[in-house]
């Protein structure tokens, strides 16, 4: 291995300049490299097979370390946050439109006024929902946003014996999709407790409800 | 720049606690939250184990966190102080080779081909002993080798999670490969490749 210092390259290079071409590898093989970096790297190691070497044992082992914890990284990655649902507090519909809003913005935020505002408007006394058929709309899917949480709605509460209660709630969240076409009779009128029944929808026009 | 204006708007709504955006978070980092465990963790303590503790500390001090920019040098301490406070409760069965030291906080383990567990007892292949040959090296190498290897970290954003210059990093990954190449020693590592 030559160098300025050793222009025979009869002695081992010193340890400066080893280290200035380790950090010129480094970079190369990590994909930092400048092109100084590179036209550097070729000066000083042209023709050298020992550099040559170094190169590809220093990015094998950069191979073999991903290879060796593989493993682990594969359990680590398993790991998920213990997300618990916010403790329902209570609060107004409207307060609770601000709160979300504030937190959120552009079509998050329309969709939610919408929702709340439907929850809360004529339409509450409702018994029917309209779902969608995903089956059917996830082949036309191209674009998706990921859902954010909304508070869920408590849909009864039942005190128990032995000063235990049964509450239940409905979850939501927002999922947004982009698809390259739509059907109206992906969309599904359902009654609480009914079998999944396809209903034409004529009119798209009510925004209320999920 | 917009992605880092994202993560900023992600790291202010998971602050406010926005479960989604924590979620998001935790995702895109617990990557390389794992190097970091698995740099500093005793070997007897699983890194799931680890990783479920840290996701724990993150879920429940996230609105802690001041400013956005020190995100991940906060995840990182939270990874370490887990690391450390497991290795306070292991046992100690500690047999130090000449001239090992243990470093503050961390258990060290004797050099053993074996010491992986009883499932890797089989494993003699090259990946196995690099992966014996990293866990020698020290911390300060350890931790942007595996950061930079495992996760393809940049220079800077080992630098801005360490807390060190670029410079530094360059320096310190070229001495643990040195390093490791040197505890490698005359290894054959073509006879365990394919």
């Amino acid at each position: 291995m030559t160098t300025s210092n050793d222009p025979n390259g009869k002695g081992r290079m010193p340890q400066d300049d080893f280290q200035v071409l380790e950090v010129l590898i480094g970079r190369i093989i990590d994909g930092e490299a400048t092109s100084n970096d590179v036209a550097q790297f070729i000066k000083q190691s042209s023709g050298d097979e020992d550099v040559t070497r170094l190169v590809a044992e220093r990015a094998r082992d950069k191979a073999l370390i991903n290879q060796a914890f593989s493993d682990d990284i594969a359990k680590a990655e398993q790991v998920e946050l213990p997300v618990r649902l916010p403790a329902i507090k209570k609060i107004t519909p409207v307060m609770q439109v601000f709160r979300i809003a504030g937190s959120i913005s552009g079509w998050a935020a329309a969709a939610i006024l919408a929702i709340v505002i439907g929850f809360i408007g004529p339409n509450t006394q409702s018994n029917t929902v309209r779902t969608i058929d995903f089956e059917k709309m996830r082949p036309h899917i191209i674009q998706e946003e990921q859902g954010i949480e909304l508070p869920p709605i408590v849909t009864q509460t039942n005190e128990l014996d032995e000063g235990l209660f049964d509450i239940t709630i409905i979850e939501r969240k927002l999922h947004r999709f982009i698809t390259d076409e739509f059907d109206p009779r992906w969309i599904r009128l359902k009654k609480p407790g009914q079998i999944d029944k396809e209903i034409p929808v004529q009119d798209d026009t009510s925004g209320s409800g999920l | 720049m917009q992605t880092i204006r994202h993560e900023v708007t992600l790291i202010q709504s998971a602050c406010k606690g926005d479960l989604a955006a924590c979620e998001t978070l935790w995702v895109a980092n617990r990557r390389w939250v794992a190097t970091i465990i698995l740099a500093h963790r005793p070997r007897t303590v699983e890194v799931d184990d680890l990783m479920q503790e840290v996701a724990l500390k993150f879920i429940s001090k996230i609105d802690t966190l001041r400013e956005p920019g020190s995100f991940r040098p906060w995840l990182r301490r939270i990874a370490i102080n887990a690391c450390r406070g497991a290795a306070r409760k292991a046992k100690p069965t500690l047999r130090l080779a000449a001239g090992e030291q243990i470093e503050q906080g961390e258990v060290a383990m004797p050099e053993s081909p074996h010491a992986r567990g009883e499932k890797d007892v089989d494993r003699q292949d090259v990946a196995s002993r690099v992966y014996e040959r990293v866990l020698t090296l020290p911390s300060e190498y350890r931790e942007p080798l595996l950061m930079r290897c495992i996760q393809e970290m940049s220079y800077q954003q080992i630098g801005e999670i360490l807390g060190l210059p670029v410079t530094t990093i360059e320096t310190r990954l070229a001495r643990a490969r040195r390093m490791l190449r040197e505890e490698m020693g005359n290894e054959s590592i073509m006879e365990g490749m394919g």
